[in-house]
């Protein structure tokens, strides 16, 4: 099995990045020996204007990892990482060991949802930070993505 | 005559300006609102509406029993609207620009074309002034199409007469689409240390379109000189000052145009059309 972790560096001693989004990397560890697996380099996320959460999570889908630990996940990139079959624990910190641990722990739950307030929604002139666009009830922000896979 | 009224942010009184030079010309007039998030400029020209049409943006939907997930789709969305990964693809609609890239990228013609509403453009007469507006939907983020549309709809080409544009506050791309191929544009501030913040970066993003700017300052005389001296610096032309008055302010609230209540202010404004005309 692999986990997926925000992170912001590339080794156990670094720290979870909190935004799964613009995260500057994603290291992939196998919990039965708390190796790192691979390194994702998702620095170029925090030049991108849109999307950055679709393509982090596009990039961790293709991973292979099962499971995501990280600091909140929007819902467009919560949508694909539930498309991909991968669970989410949000609101984690600490160093990448730390979280390691905690969740090999059991102490971890999953999401069933996205964390909204990590949409990241632009600047607006009028109100200095756009309202949540949301559609409706249980539906996240209204902006998830359609269609469906078929498994992998 | 093509004059669109901008300014840094809202509530500066830009859509008061806008209004206040649509009825104060002796030239036919045409008014667009290209604030199509909070179009209200109809809240004081009262107009009343005779047509209506739908905008929609071609999406891309996909045929799943022709796409074989290569890929290339969401390799050439600059807006990470269509993803792909094992054999799972989705696509964010809400996301895409409507480039066409997937369109053309995909082999196995499994894009194709879905319509997506973003909003609607309304026209009619505010008595004999041509009125149009786009209205985005609620929670919609793609402005700047449905302001080329709008623009669209009036002719804006061929236009003759008067053409007022209000401009959706700010300093981004729809502000920009609004502002193109206008002759004029006045920028509305207030003279506080905020309002000179908010013109600067306004300024500077209309600077980039070479086309020839003033300054009118709302409400002068409750701030500072700030905004002036800023002016005379850079060569800005301060076009007008409204000064900060009760009948002003109390009119604006009612949704009365401040030329209806401020005295000599119709023949000011109309003084400055046509000193931009000239
Ligand atoms: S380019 Fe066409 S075939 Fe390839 S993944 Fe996209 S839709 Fe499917
Ligand atoms: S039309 Fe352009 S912006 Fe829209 S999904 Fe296709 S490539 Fe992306």
């Amino acid at each position: 099995m692999k986990i997926a972790i925000s992170s912001t560096g590339t080794t156990m001693e670094s720290n979870v990045d909190p935004r799964f989004g613009r995260a500057s990397y994603f290291v992939i560890v196998d919990p039965e020996n708390s190796q790192i697996v691979d390194v994702i380099d998702n620095r170029a996320s925090q030049e991108a204007a849109h999307g950055a959460g679709i393509n982090a999570a596009t990039m961790v889908a293709q991973s292979g990892a099962e499971v995501v630990l990280t600091g909140r996940v929007g819902p467009k990139a919560f949508a694909i990482l539930q498309a991909a079959g991968i669970k989410v624990v949000s609101e984690v910190s600490g160093t990448i060991q730390e979280a390691l641990e905690a969740f090999r722990s059991g102490s971890a739950e999953f999401s069933h949802g996205p964390d909204c307030h990590a949409h990241t929604s632009s600047p607006s002139p009028r109100t200095g930070w756009q309202a949540e666009s949301g559609q409706g009830k249980n539906r996240g922000c209204g902006c998830q993505g359609k269609g469906k896979g078929r498994g992998r | 005559m093509k004059i669109a009224v901008a300014s840094g942010k809202g509530g500066t009184g830009k859509t008061t300006v806008a209004v206040c030079l649509a009825l104060s010309s002796g030239q036919p007039v045409t008014f667009v609102d290209c604030d199509v998030e909070e179009p209200n400029s109809h809240i004081f020209l009262r107009p009343e509406i005779e047509g209506s049409r739908k905008f929609h943006l071609p999406v891309p939907g996909i045929d799943e029993s022709r796409c074989n997930y290569c890929g290339k789709c969401r390799d050439i969305c600059r807006f990470n609207a269509v993803t792909v990964f094992g054999k799972t693809i989705m696509t964010f609609p809400d996301m895409c620009h409507s480039c066409g890239g997937c369109f053309l990228v995909c082999e196995q013609d499994a894009v194709r074309e879905e319509r997506r509403n973003i909003g609607v453009i309304e026209w009619g007469k505010a008595g004999e002034i041509d009125f149009f507006q786009g209205k985005l939907r609620i929670g919609e983020a793609m402005s700047s199409p449905l302001i080329k549309e709008v623009k669209k709809q009036t002719l804006f080409e061929e236009k003759k007469g008067l053409t007022i544009l209000d401009a959706p506050p700010g300093t981004s791309c729809p502000v920009i689409k609004t502002v193109r191929d206008t002759d004029f544009v006045i920028l509305v501030t207030e003279p506080t240390p905020f309002g000179l913040h908010d013109l600067k970066l306004a300024a500077s993003t209309i600077s980039t379109l070479g086309i020839p700017t003033g300054v009118i300052i709302n409400k002068s005389g409750v701030g500072d000189l700030g905004v002036k001296n800023w002016c005379k610096d850079q060569g800005l032309p301060l076009l007008m000052e409204i000064p900060f008055s009760r009948e002003a302010a109390s009119a604006y609230a009612k949704g009365v145009p401040i030329v209806e209540v401020e005295h000599g202010l119709k023949e000011k404004f109309n003084e400055l059309i046509e000193e931009i005309s000239r």
